[in-house]
């Protein structure tokens, strides 16, 4: 029997060949298992490589001073000398060494100049911000640096003009907007832009928000005999409704009692569907005076504070102060949410309703929690959508805009 | 042309420089009788006697000393390190002397001193003898580092270094010694100091790696074609001073750009170029910067455990499809 001779990856990784310094013995001499019978040298040092077996050096197939592959049979030693060799392999080829062999790298053709050309030039927070509001990058003149687009200018960009005031007849069914707590009609701004122009929006705003008058709440239907008030002095019987938050809520009482006709419904993240609510962060709303107060509570509000609008806090204060707004909040979030409840139970009320309806859910929801959807009526769909707190309408109007128009015209058909 | 080994390539470098200049020598522990540990100086002491080959007793902070002084009166010392993690042991005479005295006489000084060390893992030499300690002297202004990669680029570089009036710290990795490739053999055929080198064209993500993370990159780019992404591999070549225009060049291309470096993460090498992509590049950026390192931990002896913690070109590809995600 020829046991064979060999070296295996001595010295790391890339050590492809070795280079015999000196056989120990000479061909045909004996040898014992664990003697040295060849010396080698690899990266680092001399290797003295021993004999696997007992028997006689019968085969040498590199000279001292070749370099052989890692791996290969250097020689052979046989049980006896009469025995024939193993049959010879045929003399390997050094392999072909991979490795840092530079290959001709293509020319640097284009200029740095070239390269950019046509490049939009925004920061990441323009983007995202661009993204969530769906504004065209390609149409924003940006005020940074060389032209770049900053957050200002995605949101200048992202203004609609003001909304005309709503007309007394409606011909078209009207798409009705009810905001939810603390905010007004301004909060429909960014969905309202990208509804279909020929739609008309009426956005109402509950009592002791934005411009309306504030009048003692007791209960869910005080506000939605406010809102239904104020659609009959336009003239508006029949409509679609979209409501969030409270004015989800607002909406299931309008349309459960008959105070309105309604056609469809959109509830995004709506009140009164389980008994749980962040009502910390609903007095934090209702009792915050200075905009850094108040901003801890809005970026509660949403998945990424970088969706709210810059000023935003300011703009909400301004509002509150006009006409001792914040004393009514107060009063309705203790009247609607006192000790850390909902105090509105709707739930029942949506298996009356068997109109078109969507129910449209921020997973990331730290105001309302989403689980209130589960146990939907099997008529009522529901979108949950990832990354999304509380404000659906601003984290992605976009996605909002076409699911109200898809559950409008499913009520068209 | 010829192909030789990095070793070799090395070799050829200081024995035509040698011959060139008579002011040229080296230092260094093991290199004269036994021609270096990884054999870069074999044959140098016979061919060019004891005084030009100097074998010095085991004390890093002391030959240092010696080489710069050196270097000051008129010589041009090429000093070997044998391992990159003794290197703590030369940073006085390299922070406090060699890289700042031309400033502190005001030009008077010259220093054309040459130091030649080898680090990096992946042979289970453990946590003393395999750290790739970059950000260490890259990080001092008035040095030059560079960390060639092919052993064309390791003569061509280090006959640049050897031949230039001020410190170099020419890093080599223990990996590369064996691995071999066509050198440009002209005897004026110098790699310039402070250019890198385009290692493969390609126009979705730019790898930028140094030193044998080069040869990871290039494996990276062979996987990531195979998923239709066509990665540009840029070999840095030289640590300091930086090829920003060529970084700029790829990652104006690319949009997108992942730092490899063997060495470890933060406050590291990758940490730097990544910066420097940061401020010149944003707004040609479309993901953030990825960085492939050591974690910040010893390297380990156990092979199947340093294997892990190594960069390699699997961790070189998940990156780059990170900032394709």
């Amino acid at each position: 029997m020829q046991h064979p001779i060999q070296i295996d990856s001595a010295g790391g990784e890339y050590m492809e060949t070795v280079v015999v310094l000196e056989w120990a013995v000479a061909l045909g001499a004996a040898v014992k298992a664990g003697d040295t019978v060849v010396t080698v040298e690899t990266a680092k040092a001399a290797t003295e490589i021993a004999a696997p077996a007992d028997g006689f050096l019968t085969e040498i197939r590199f000279a001292a001073g070749q370099e052989a592959p890692v791996g290969v049979v250097l020689g052979h030693i046989g049980d006896s000398l009469a025995e024939p060799q193993a049959a010879p392999q045929p003399a390997p080829q050094a392999p072909s060494l991979p490795g840092p062999q530079s290959p001709p790298a293509a020319p640097q053709a284009a200029s740095l100049a070239e390269l950019q050309k046509g490049r939009l030039r925004a920061t990441p927070l323009a983007r995202r911000i661009a993204r969530n509001l769906s504004v065209d990058l390609a149409q924003v003149a940006g005020t940074g640096p060389h032209g770049r687009i900053k957050r200002a200018d995605v949101e200048a960009a992202a203004t609609t003009p003001p909304l005309a005031a709503p007309a007394q007849l409606h011909r078209v069914t009207p798409l009705v907007l009810i905001h939810g707590f603390g905010a007004d009609r301004a909060s429909w701004r960014p969905v309202a832009g990208l509804l279909p122009a020929q739609l008309p929006l009426v956005m109402p705003e509950l009592p002791g928000h934005g411009q309306a008058a504030p009048r003692p709440v007791q209960r869910i239907e005080d506000l939605a005999f406010a809102i239904a008030d104020d659609l009959r002095a336009q003239g508006i019987e029949s409509a679609h409704l979209v409501g969030h938050s409270l004015g989800g809520a607002v909406a299931i009482a309008l349309a459960d009692l008959g105070l309105v006709a309604a056609r469809s419904l959109v509830l995004i993240a709506p009140g009164g569907l389980g008994p749980e609510a962040n009502t910390a962060f609903l007095h934090g709303l209702a009792g915050a005076e200075t905009p850094e107060a108040l901003q801890g509570w809005l970026d509660q509000m949403v998945a990424d504070p970088a969706s709210l609008p810059a000023g935003f806090a300011r703009a909400v204060l301004r509002q509150r102060h006009r006409a001792g707004n914040g004393a009514a909040l107060a009063q309705m979030a203790a009247a609607l949410f006192g000790n850390g409840v909902q105090l509105l139970r709707l739930r029942q009320s949506l298996h009356r309703l068997t109109m078109p309806a969507k129910v449209i859910w921020g997973r990331a929801d730290r105001i309302l929690p989403p689980s209130h959807a589960a146990d939907l009526p099997g008529h009522i769909g529901l979108h949950l959508l990832d990354g999304v707190g509380h404000v659906p309408q601003l984290e992605n109007p976009g996605l909002v805009a076409r699911l109200i128009v898809e559950t409008l015209r499913a009520a068209e058909e | 042309m010829a192909m030789m080994r990095y070793a070799e390539a090395l070799n050829l470098a200081l024995r035509e420089e040698m011959t060139r200049d008579p002011s040229v020598f080296l230092m260094g522990e093991d290199i004269g009788t036994y021609g270096g540990v990884f054999k870069v100086s074999r044959g140098l002491m016979e061919e060019f006697g004891e005084g030009r080959v100097r074998d010095t007793p085991i004390s890093e902070q002391a030959m240092t000393a010696m080489a710069v002084t050196a270097a000051m009166t008129g010589t041009r010392p090429v000093l070997e390190i044998m391992y990159a993690d003794f290197l703590p042991l030369s940073l006085d005479a390299l922070i406090n002397q060699a890289s700042i005295y031309e400033y502190i006489w005001n030009g008077q000084v010259q220093m054309p001193f040459v130091l030649r060390t080898q680090g990096g893992g992946g042979a289970g030499a453990g946590a003393q003898h395999s750290k790739a300690l970059d950000a260490l002297v890259a990080h001092v202004p008035g040095l030059q580092v560079v960390a060639p990669v092919t052993p064309s680029d390791a003569r061509g570089l280090l006959k640049s270094a050897i031949r230039d009036p001020r410190p170099v710290i020419f890093l080599e990795h223990k990996l590369l010694y064996n691995t071999r490739g066509e050198v440009d053999t002209g005897a004026e055929d110098l790699v310039p100091i402070g250019k890198a080198r385009i290692a493969r064209a390609g126009s979705d993500v730019s790898i930028l790696a140094t030193s044998k993370m080069v040869i990871e990159a290039e494996k990276a780019a062979d996987l990531l074609a195979q998923d239709g992404i066509s990665a540009e591999v840029i070999d840095l070549r030289s640590l300091r001073p930086l090829d920003v225009a060529t970084i700029q060049l790829s990652v104006a291309k690319t949009n997108r750009a992942v730092v490899v470096n063997e060495g470890w993460r933060f406050c590291g090498y990758a940490s730097e170029i990544a910066a420097t992509i940061m401020e010149l590049c944003f707004d040609d950026l479309d993901a953030p910067v990825e960085r492939v390192t050591l974690p910040d931990m010893p390297v380990p002896y156990s092979e199947p455990l340093e294997s892990a913690v190594l960069p390699n070109a699997q961790k070189i590809c998940a990156a780059a499809k990170k900032t394709l995600a």
